[in-house]
């Protein structure tokens, strides 16, 4: 019924890592009928023009602190401002960290906004459903909502995850989670992206392609008798149509291995090699543009490099972590836009809090040369999506502690996804107990990207 | 019915709520007693009402006993006092003091009646405030200190309250001495900026949470101006709240009002239902507004409803029948004890069971749960044909008795217990842990040790955990390293409950504190993790290398409370301090508590049920509390019961559960059950596990996995070692693996095998998912199990019987029963249209994949 605190019970401050197994998939009713698609149609959340529109989640986990990166305090002491030098940019007047050039010669094409208030520490579900773990309220991850909208009919799914974040919430333990919206709009997770495995090709993809001995016309033959002898009665179903569930899975996995679509989106080494550059180390954020650009309307990314919950020794480990994150968003950012996809495409670059300004506020020794978690202020870099580029929003103050004025919070950012997805936020799904249910209870948007 | 003028003063507020609440729903007629029915008796609580001071109020419960059931009256009756002036009543049922004394309150409905006496006293002086009894549950009520707010850690906007009040020293400190006492104004109360900001009168985040006028506001000024009174140390203070009812079956679109009661530490009782918050967790069921009134909406199902004030919890429970006319639907002969109280609760809510199984449904269903394994053709033949009628509860006896049970079960437990490799690459002894700790675990199971015999060895363990002397039971303290992480695990695994909220503040949802949590703790305070024997590795660096545990002779029994200035004693969850001589291992004082104490049971039962019924009573099965009630109380306590009595007997636990008709109900459901999910009306279908799935896989296919080696280097553990593991590779079954990942196959990751990071059962997966789909469909491993020479759809290509002959062995294989008429004509077209030896070979691996690639197979149904 109703977990607290989540049951993973030693998060990634305590020390031990994310958790690495594969799927947290579930089922459910997928899918549309006709009637929805007609009056979704009508509503316009599904888009008419031939490139749907769709959003990269590229995530930072653990928290990044925000004075080290796009919100550099300069003229605070220096227990507060740290060590590292601060660099003009492209457009006058915004400044940020000597460790991205590359992004600063880009600030023309993106707007940081640096004051997002979020609910807690390692609040990860905020960032995709715009409520907290520890709220009572659940509400579907944004791209279980894209799913639904959109349905699973495709070669690919509609909303892909490449990673986990730093902590689930709830009973659910996985911040990406569908709610009332049916289990069918699980994310689809291709393969492991955990520090072990980085590098491999995950266990989806690789069931992406048909083995030798079993040819297409063979595959054509198979699937009907399958078919045929997959009759187990549909009143063994549990109520939350966990059967059902299974058959959508079928259909589209079926659907998935007769085309080589799928299989080719996932293929980062059909890039040319010029390309692969462009990225650095952040490859899966390529794969995240290879899959939008195959129509798959919701990527989750997490930006490798390993966690930016910075308790200790912050600066040895941003130095090494910054540069990923100046490489990668320059080329995906770079990228997008030689293509002419930044208008279709809306990319949000965030973690789930800042951190705090003032180094080794929190006197253990685990925190020395560190700053403890910060959800105060954060920030949130977006990109593309027909919204207003080249701004900073929002400032905080002298030490960057707080919000000068009244802080964003997550459902703004959402409410912003939302809208450049052309999906009215006020659209209601009925949860569980057929109550209608608007996709955020917050749903203003951040007026000056618009 | 006349309505009667809403009364004054601090009830106003709750009544404008409650009337909105009913107007938005249905005209009272619709939801009231239909008129012409006469209640055969009527009840009311309180009984008698005393008043002493003009802040109180006490909320009427009053009943109607008719002919099948109970119903709530309180806004039917009609209200007359015999001296008039004394008391007020409102329309739901509050009576307020007017004035000093003594009068008798006549209760009316349908020419029954009651009475009850009541006296007023003490209405000439105001009395006293206590800040933590009257003032905090204000801040709890209006959600000021709620986590999202004020009550989160550091606050909001630099005024912190503590989290739902559990400190209410500290919200002193913040309202009354914090940033200069600027947020209270003693000479005008009004004007300070607490109240100024709460009623939204200048600028406030939170907006108005409080309107002028109210009983609440009208307190703090009360407060304020009485010169912001702390209260005595020898005030009265909440032991506990009580609900009433705590029970009722209701009816769709019916009223019941709640009354709250909070029981002082000086014997007395106050009402404090307008204080207390309600939380509603069936919100497809019911509404409850702030005074406690509950209107049901138009579905049946069990409900439930906490009811918080000063950190104590309650919960009213209830049963929402669907009224439906269950003739003609099964009616099964209770087996045990088990469906006495299935099909009771069954026949009060109005769902019907489903049919039982039948044979071959049972033997699948049963070898999976018991021994996580399908039946073979011979079985199922030999089953099938058995006439015996206790032919069931002969299989139920025979599994038990399999080498299977107890690798499954040891599987199972091995999961909780966390015997796990862990990410510890560089220590020889390792896997010796983790094997013997299995190994351990499965012979216990075995040996059917009795359950608390086996807690207590875990609990107590010391010694080295590896080399000469090891005691593999020291395993479970590899990653519990410190005494709140095994006060956690304990109470997760053998308590069935999570403490961890309480560790740093009082438990919002439940009773306990933080003194009771790390009372728990200094029961652990006296271990010490050592380097084990010839061991490698540094112990200092956190690092779970191979450890010993000593229990140290002297040093204190204690631990220290964190954010308060304060030790604990070691002290069980209900409150007894324990003395604990030096010299002796506060854990065996520790074991005695605990298996004695009633969740102990409940814990195991309810963990056992959710294994073989696919949902605990209590669901998820680790986390029992007041406030996640279990949905068949009464099956819960008659199993722990009954586990106690057969001296914690967990074969007979599960012969109980098998042998059951509950269990063994179809899993078709009817027109009435199909929606219920927590009442065992029919069976829920569950995926096979990770585990089960690689085996299953083999068995029909007649192959072996090979497994990885997931973690064994040769440069660490040597030659010899390394060969050790490496002829295992292809011995093992997949539920008879010791750890995490020792052996390991790619199917586990995409099926969620657990990582073991946790105590909790909801680490395994348990959901299908589209990758899983792809993997059974597509995998590598999947097409080599098929399609090898020596595979079942090879061999029985060769195979010289007739067809059908062939084709009904593997759906003995696959589905543990014969295939229908029509099953066997596809798959017979199928494979006659391929006369070519090698397209006929082709065609039974065909048949094969088709067949793992669908639900029946899939699934435990």
């Amino acid at each position: 019924m109703l977990t607290l605190w989540g049951n993973r019970a030693y998060s990634m401050c305590d020390g031990t890592s994310r958790r690495d197994f594969l799927t947290l998939g579930a089922l459910g009713l997928g899918g549309l009928t006709l009637t929805d698609l007609l009056r979704l149609k009508a509503q316009g959340a599904i888009p008419q023009q031939t490139r749907p529109k769709s959003v990269i989640m590229v995530y930072l986990p653990g928290g990044p602190s925000h004075v080290d990166t796009f919100d550099p305090k300069p003229n605070a002491p220096v227990e507060f401002r740290g060590e590292l030098r601060t660099i003009d940019t492209k457009v006058p007047g915004i400044k940020v960290s000597e460790l991205l050039p590359k992004l600063a010669e880009l600030t023309d094409k993106f707007s940081i906004v640096r004051t997002v208030r979020f609910a807690g520490p390692h609040e990860c579900n905020e960032l995709v459903t715009g409520v907290s773990a520890r709220d009572r309220v659940k509400r579907p991850a944004f791209g279980s909502v894209l799913s639904r909208l959109r349905g699973n009919s495709g070669a690919l799914p509609p909303y892909i995850s490449l990673g986990y974040w730093t902590v689930g919430g709830g009973g659910d333990g996985e911040p990406e989670y569908p709610a009332y919206l049916g289990s069918a709009h699980w994310p689809f997770r291709p393969g492991a992206t955990t520090r072990v495995e980085r590098g491999a090709r995950g266990d989806g993809m690789d069931n992406l392609t048909l083995p030798p001995n079993v040819t297409a016309e063979r595959m054509a033959e198979r699937r009907p008798l399958r078919q045929a002898l997959d009759s187990l009665r549909a009143e063994m179903d549990d109520p939350n149509g966990t059967l059902a569930g299974v058959d959508s899975f079928t259909a589209q996995a079926l659907e998935m291995l007769s085309s080589p679509r799928a299989r080719e989106a996932f293929d980062i080494s059909r890039e040319p090699a010029r390309t692969r550059e462009k990225y650095g180390a952040a490859t899966n954020l390529l794969l995240a543009r290879r899959l939008v650009e195959s129509g798959v309307a919701v990527v989750t990314v997490p930006l490798p490099g390993g966690s930016w919950d910075h308790h200790q020794d912050i600066f040895p480990k941003i130095r090494r972590q910054a540069p990923i994150l100046d490489q990668g968003l320059h080329g995906l950012f770079t990228d997008l836009y030689e293509r002419g996809m930044d208008q279709d495409v809306t990319v949000v670059v965030w973690g789930e809090f800042g951190r705090q300004p003032r180094i080794g506020a929190e006197a253990s020794d685990r925190q020395k040369n560190g700053r403890a978690h910060w959800p105060e202020v954060g920030f949130a870099l977006l990109m593309g999506g027909g919204l207003k580029m080249g701004q900073v929003i929002g400032e905080t103050d002298a030490r960057g502690e707080r919000a000068r004025g009244r802080p964003l919070n997550p459902r703004n950012v959402l409410a912003t996804l939302y809208h450049t997805l052309g999906i009215d936020p006020a659209m209601t799904f009925n949860d569980l107990s057929g109550r209608p249910t608007y996709l955020l209870d917050d749903r203003e948007k951040i007026a000056d990207l618009l | 019915m006349a309505r009667r003028p809403n009364i004054r003063g601090r009830k106003s507020v709750v009544l404008v709520a409650c009337v909105t609440a009913m107007s938005a729903l249905a005209p009272l007629h619709l939801i009231a007693a239909a008129p012409d029915e006469m209640p055969a008796a009527l009840t009311v609580f309180p009984e008698k009402i005393t008043f002493v001071g003009a802040d109180r109020m006490r909320q009427l419960v009053v009943t109607g006993r008719y002919a099948q059931v109970e119903r709530d009256v309180t806004a039917l009756v009609r209200f007359r006092s015999s001296v008039p002036g004394i008391v007020k009543v409102s329309d739901t049922g509050v009576v307020l003091p007017v004035k000093n004394g003594e009068t008798e309150l006549t209760l009316e409905l349908a020419g029954k009646s009651l009475r009850i006496p009541v006296t007023v006293r003490g209405m000439e002086q105001e009395q006293p405030i206590n800040f933590t009894n009257e003032i905090v549950p204000v801040f709890s009520k209006l959600g000021c200190n709620s986590g999202a707010c004020h009550g989160k850690s550091g606050g909001q906007n630099g005024f912190a309250l503590s989290l739902l009040g559990f400190v209410p020293e500290m919200d002193y400190q913040s309202i009354v001495k914090e940033s200069h006492s600027r947020r209270i104004f003693p000479a005008a109360p009004p004007e300070s900026l607490l109240l100024k900001k709460a009623t939204g009168r200048i600028g406030h985040g939170g907006g108005k949470r409080l309107a002028v006028d109210t009983a609440e506001y009208k307190l703090l000024v009360r407060w304020i101006k009485s010169g912001m009174p702390w209260g005595k140390a020898t005030d009265p203070h909440v032991v506990r709240i009580s609900v009433t009812p705590e029970h009722r079956i209701l009816t769709q679109k019916s009223r019941q009002q709640l009354a709250v009661v909070a029981h002082l530490s000086d014997g007395s009782e106050e009402d404090v239902t307008a204080r207390a918050e309600f939380t509603n967790y069936s919100e497809r069921l019911l509404t409850i507004n702030d005074s406690g009134l509950i209107t049901t909406l138009t579905k049946s199902g069990d409900g439930a409803v906490m009811v918080r004030y000063l950190g104590q919890v309650a919960v009213f429970r209830t049963a929402i029948p669907s009224g439906a006319d269950l003739d003609g639907f099964p009616r099964h002969l209770p087996s045990n004890f088990v469906d006495q109280h299935v099909f009771a609760k069954l026949k009060q809510l109005g769902i019907p069971p489903s049919d039982l199984c039948n044979d071959h449904e049972f033997l699948r269903r049963v070898s999976i749960d018991i021994t996580g394994t399908l039946p073979t053709p011979a079985e199922v033949e030999k089953f099938l044909a058995d006439p015996s009628s206790r032919k069931r509860e002969k299989l139920i006896d025979e599994l038990l008795e399999r080498p299977a049970y107890a690798n499954y079960f040891a599987l199972k437990w091995g999961d909780v217990l966390r015997n796990r490799l862990g990410e510890n690459y560089n220590d020889p002894f390792t896997a010796h842990r983790t094997t013997n700790f299995h190994a351990w675990i499965r012979d216990s199971i075995k040996q059917n040790k009795p359950y608390d015999r086996f807690v207590r060895e875990i609990l107590t363990a010391r010694g080295d955990i590896v080399g000469k002397d090891s005691q593999p039971t020291v395993a479970w303290y590899t990653f519990l390293t410190k005494p709140e992480q095994l006060v956690d695990d304990t109470a997760q695994i053998f308590l069935g409950t999570q403490v961890q909220c309480a560790r740093c503040h009082h438990h919002p949802f439940e009773n306990w504190s933080q003194e009771d949590y790390w009372g728990l703790a200094a029961f652990y305070s006296r271990l010490k993790w050592a380097k084990a024997n010839g061991a490698s590795g540094n112990i200092a660096s956190g690092f779970p290398w191979s450890i010993r545990i000593d229990v140290t002779e002297r040093g204190s029994v204690q631990s220290a409370l964190p954010l308060r200035k304060s030790f604990s004693q070691p002290r069980t969850l209900d409150g007894t301090v324990i003395d604990v001589p030096p010299g002796q291992d506060p854990r065996e004082k520790l074991a005695d508590w605990l298996v004695k104490e009633p969740l102990f049971a409940r814990a195991v039962v309810n963990r056992y049920w959710g294994h073989f019924l696919g949902r605990g009573i209590v669901d998820p099965v680790d986390d029992l509390r007041v406030t996640n009630p279990p949905s068949n109380p009464e099956l819960l306590e008659a199993l722990a019961q009954d586990f106690v009595q057969h001296q914690f007997d967990l074969k007979h636990l599960v012969r109980v559960i098998c042998g059951s008709k509950t269990y063994q109900l179809s899993g078709a459901a009817n027109a009435l059950n199909k929606d219920d999910m927590q009442n065992y009306s029919h069976h829920l279908p569950r995926r096979l596990s990770a585990e089960v799935m690689v085996d299953a896989l083999d068995q029909v296919n007649a192959t072996t996995t090979t497994f990885n080696l997931g973690l064994i280097r040769k440069n660490i553990v040597g030659e010899a070692e390394y060969q050790k593991y490496d002829a295992l590779r292809s011995k093992l079954r997949a539920i008879e693996l010791p750890d995490e990942k020792l052996f390991t196959t790619p199917l586990f990751k995409v099926f969620e095998k657990p990582n073991r990071e946790t105590a909790s059962e909801s680490e395994r997966g348990v959901n299908p998912s589209l990758s899983q789909t792809l993997f059974l469909l597509n995998a590598k491993e999947i097409q080599e199990k098929i399609s090898g020479d020596r595979s079942r759809a090879a061999l029985l290509a060769a195979d010289a019987r007739p067809l059908p002959d062939r084709i009904n062995e593997i759906y003995l294989w696959c589905y543990g029963r014969p295939p229908t008429e029509r099953e066997l004509r596809v798959v017979e077209n199928y494979l006659e249209r391929r006369t070519d030896s090698a397209a006929n070979r082709r065609g039974f691996k065909d048949v094969f994949w088709a067949l793992i690639n669908t639900k029946e197979f899939q699934f435990n149904h």
